[in-house]
């Protein structure tokens, strides 16, 4: 019992970390530009497809490299020829656009690869166990996925923190309008931090597609639970959104592979209500405590 | 308003004309779920539009309002012109939940709560199979349920009629409903909540008592589509309606009355003609979507208003730029439809040649792709011409 | 009536770690036109943000017609008969000049939450109300024009509108004539002292010819602080407020 329950925390843990590559691009989008990207599953998917051709081409590891660059130009042509025009519009504007593109992008997916689930694989390199706990395999490839996540969110940290790059970006987090009175390109600041957030998406596409299956149904599924875990985490929080993202992969993955019948209460599994768990988490959370578990910022 | 009742008339009076030619069963199909998603549309508007409470679930009242009405057919002692009603209390009861705290705060926050209550209710829907039916959903006969005028209501003439009657109804009370004071004060909100506070009015109630009475209309309009396909699925509580109302209103036009009526019509119309013709139906939708929202953010309603200003202004002068718009914009879809076609079909079937109406294409051949970018190029750049000319010429240069 | 309309004391505000109102004491009598002055930053609007309910304060009370308000949302305080403008406009953008003062005169016409079903045009209080204020501000030929489509000083005026239309006891008024020239500021002042017979006024200005001419009484503000309050005469001659402002636009007033 305990090993299984060991390993759903792992998975969870695991799904918690993609989650916040995809939250934290998420967060950092509309914390500094009020924009909240619908879209951004959508290039998390983009990375699956773009590393399933380039590995087809070249192998898996350039794919690792060249699919999140790809999916960055792209997110920041969608920027600079979609969403700026449309920054004097307001914030409702910028929503539907990206919402309009969530569409577009599946449809121009399943126009070049077509409605079935594509056969992106794990690398052979990694397709082993790398060591067994308490009976339980725990493959090369999980620890390596973990592993991109733990980097990613170190490199983030470490770029917001304590370079010059990343000061500038969290003084656009807060003051725009100072920041371009001081001289800065703030549109470029902007494009690059979208462009940022999606090649962040992109790699956590490379890494998850062959874990989950790469299909054009991934984007909405994923979409949905991302802006759910913005929302517990609080609008505007990164801390928030590593926290909701931790917790909503724990407690997710953990319901659904656990065998338990919730009898005396519901005539139910906890396995079949695992997948409601996090909506009704997010609404509690809205209930009792409005602005997120650490959210700061009022929009 | 004078303007929407109007035209709105002139579409009545249109499609009675039109009714010696709209007697096959598909056209009455099609009217049917032209008038359900009408007035669904109308009731998203009550929120987006007038409130400015963007909302990414509204499906959830529409189709819990679905989920009550199917119940109750088929029972004889329940009339069936009044079914509606009980989709238009589930809605409502189900808002009044709901919105408690949905509706503390607007703008995006709203969207986002919008969104997950959805997602939970569609999860909770598929849980709960003994009450909604699980995947095959649940039926009913409304030609056993009892009348008002001792009626039976097998047809789809029948439906269609009914359907008609309510969405009058509803359409009235809407338009009535715009014009009250709490009608006005939503447009306060929408524009500016925070000067509501200091009017004396609390924003947060003002969106909760919209967020009800749109959920009401939502379910009567649930109730309709149950009635009229009598079955409902846990589909209908699916985003992908809530994307549709919104795509809908938007296309059609927010900012005006009757804006979301005719959104509503040209994507059913769209919806239905569309998927026959081809199989990247779905494709052109997004990139209508995108492009009104980029370039027409009025929608149809907003550019015909225009071009009706530039009639009444400037009279016949109007007809040869806008001709020119229009035949640049008409090159530039032809352009994009067979690019797309073309390309979509090479991919699928590269050996047989594409039908196009009477033409027969090899896509093999280079010939079709350079006359589609041609097309599409040309379509384009005159479009923008023709549009800065229009613009120059006959724009007051008031809200675009 | 001897206790003031309204009495704040040891109001408090930081946001962060910076103190921005740091035991503000302030008293506006029943009938008086109040001047709030003070150098750039020293936390004026968030005074007013304090009084009117936008943001709450950290410590302190502010009493307002014998109650105490601090705390309450702004909906609550504003039904009480507290109204204010805004330094920058804040108005209802795509709605006309009429409807914008209509919305402002509901409450105190007595149309409350109950009241809403009624048709806006069928009332005939709130339209006569909305009519006559429109009058007032010179501003009848905008009727039906969206305010997006007003000049500056309209819509200023408009502003100021949206503060006296509600029958306020109180009105606070931020700037009411920042970005206008001699003539309309001329204008404003005038208007300001039509609408606002029997009632309280608080106003922040910059402009020493208005506070002058305006105020009964002046209070100065000075990092978070009022460091003195009384007649005009009084302030001018108050050796700090001289080495506040460095003498030279007190000076320069009539």
């Amino acid at each position: 019992m305990t090993q299984t329950i060991l390993f759903s925390v792992f998975n969870g843990l695991l799904y918690g970390m993609l989650l916040f590559m995809l939250a934290s691009g998420l967060t950092l989008i509309f914390s500094m530009m009020g924009v909240l990207n619908f879209a951004h599953a959508s290039f998390f998917m983009l990375g699956a497809y773009f590393a399933f051709e380039i590995s087809r081409i070249v192998g898996f590891w350039p794919a690792l490299v060249v699919a999140p660059l790809v999916v960055a130009a792209l997110g920041a042509l969608v920027e600079a020829y979609g969403l700026r025009r449309l920054h004097r519009q307001g914030h409702v504007a910028e929503l539907l656009f990206t919402f309009g593109l969530v569409y577009v992008i599946e449809e121009m997916v399943v126009f070049f690869w077509g409605r079935l689930p594509v056969d992106y694989r794990i690398p052979a390199a990694l397709d082993f166990t790398l060591f067994t706990l308490f009976g339980i395999n725990y493959s090369a490839y999980r620890i390596f996925m973990l592993g991109v996540a733990v980097v990613s969110f170190v490199g983030l940290a470490l770029l917001l923190t304590r370079t010059r790059i990343g000061l500038i970006v969290r003084a656009a987090l807060s003051q725009p309008e100072m920041l371009r009175a001081l001289g800065h390109d703030v549109p470029r600041v902007f494009m690059g931090v979208f462009a940022g957030g999606c090649g962040l998406a992109g790699l956590a596409g490379v890494i998850g597609g062959n874990y989950f299956t790469t299909q054009p149904t991934l984007a909405l599924h994923l979409g949905t639970i991302i802006f759910v875990v913005v929302v517990i985490g609080g609008l505007g929080s990164l801390a928030g959104a590593l926290v909701a993202s931790l917790l909503v992969g724990v407690v997710q993955t953990v319901s659904i592979g656990a065998d338990v019948s919730l009898a005396p209460f519901i005539p139910v599994k906890l396995s079949e209500i695992g997948a409601l768990l996090p909506y009704v988490l997010m609404v509690a959370v809205l209930i009792f405590r409005p602005k997120g578990l650490m959210g700061r910022r009022e929009s | 308003m004078k303007r929407a009742l109007m035209g709105i008339a002139a579409g009545a009076v249109l499609l009675a004309l039109m009714a010696p030619w709209l007697r096959g069963g598909f056209a009455l199909s099609l009217l049917s779920q032209m008038g359900i998603a009408m007035l669904f549309a109308l009731s998203f508007n009550m929120l987006f539009g007038q409130t400015g409470m963007l909302s990414f679930g509204h499906a959830v009242y529409f189709g819990l309002g679905g989920f009550a009405t199917i119940r109750l057919l088929g029972l004889a002692q329940v009339p069936l012109e009044l079914l509606p009603l009980a989709g238009g209390l589930c809605g409502l009861v189900f808002a009044l939940l709901f919105g408690v705290f949905s509706t503390r705060r607007g703008g995006v926050p709203f969207s986002m709560i919008s969104l997950g209550v959805a997602e939970m209710v569609i999860t909770a829907a598929n849980i709960m199979r003994s009450v909604f039916g699980g995947e095959e959903g649940l039926t009913g006969d409304r030609a056993a349920n009892g009348s008002l005028f001792g009626l039976r209501y097998e047809s789809q003439l029948s439906m269609l009629l009914l359907i008609a009657a309510w969405l009058a109804l509803c359409t009235l009370a809407m338009a009535w409903q715009t014009r009250t004071l709490l009608g006005r004060l939503a447009n306060a909100v929408r524009d500016n909540p925070e000067r509501v506070q200091f009017l004396g009015f609390s924003p947060y109630l003002l969106r909760y008592m919209q967020f009800v009475i749109a959920g009401g209309f939502a379910g009567i309009a649930g109730g309709l589509s149950a009635m009229n396909y009598e079955s409902t699925t846990t589909e209908i509580l699916s985003i992908g309606t809530s994307a549709n109302v919104l795509l809908a209103t938007y296309i059609g036009g927010a900012a005006f009355f009757a804006g979301p009526m005719l959104g509503a019509a040209v994507v059913t119309a769209m919806q239905l003609l569309l998927s026959k013709a081809t199989d990247v139906w779905q494709l052109y939708f997004g990139l209508l979507f995108v492009a009104v929202v980029s370039f027409a953010p009025r929608g149809l309603a907003g550019i015909l208003s225009a071009v009706g200003d530039a009639w009444r202004r400037h009279g016949v002068r109007t007809l040869a730029p806008a001709a020119a718009v229009l035949l640049s914009f008409a090159a530039a879809l032809v352009g994009l439809v067979l690019l797309v076609e073309v390309n979509w079909h090479f991919r699928a079937q590269p050996d047989k040649p594409l039908t196009w109406f009477r033409l027969v294409i090899d896509t093999r051949s280079p010939v079709p792709w350079m006359v589609a970018l041609l097309l599409l190029g040309c379509g384009v750049h005159a479009l923008r011409r023709g549009l800065a000319h229009w613009r120059q010429r006959f724009s007051t240069g008031a809200a675009r | 009536m001897n206790a003031p309309l309204l009495e704040v004391r040891g109001l408090v505000k930081s946001f962060g770690r910076a103190a921005i109102i740091r035991g503000a004491e302030l008293q506006v009598k029943d009938g008086e036109r109040h001047a709030l002055i003070g150098p750039n930053g020293a936390g004026k609007s968030t005074l007013f943000h304090l009084i009117s309910g936008r943001i709450a304060a950290d410590s302190g009370s502010i009493v307002f017609g014998g109650q105490e308000i601090s705390g309450l949302p702004a909906h609550q305080i504003a039904r009480r008969g507290l109204a204010r403008s805004f330094q920058i406009n804040n108005l209802f953008a795509n709605l006309s000049a009429f409807e914008n003062i209509r919305m402002a005169t509901l409450w105190s016409q007595g149309l409350h939450l109950g009241s809403l079903w009624r048709l806006a045009s069928r009332v005939r209080s709130i339209n006569e109300r909305a009519s006559q204020v429109l009058e007032q501000l010179h501003l009848s030929h905008a009727r039906d024009l969206l305010v997006g489509t007003l000049s500056y000083a309209e819509q200023r005026a408009l502003e100021i509108g949206m503060a006296i239309a509600g029958d306020a006891r109180l009105i606070l008024l931020d700037e009411p004539t920042a970005g206008m020239s001699r003539s309309e500021t001329e204008r404003m002042l005038e208007l300001i002292r039509t609408v606002t017979v029997g009632r309280s006024l608080l106003v922040i200005e910059h402009d020493m010819q208005i506070v002058f001419n305006l105020a009964e009484r002046i209070s100065v503000l000075v990092y978070g602080q009022v460091i003195a309050s009384g007649t005009p005469e009084a302030v001018r001659a108050d050796a700090r407020v001289q080495e506040a402002y460095l003498g030279t636009a007190l000076e320069a007033a009539p």
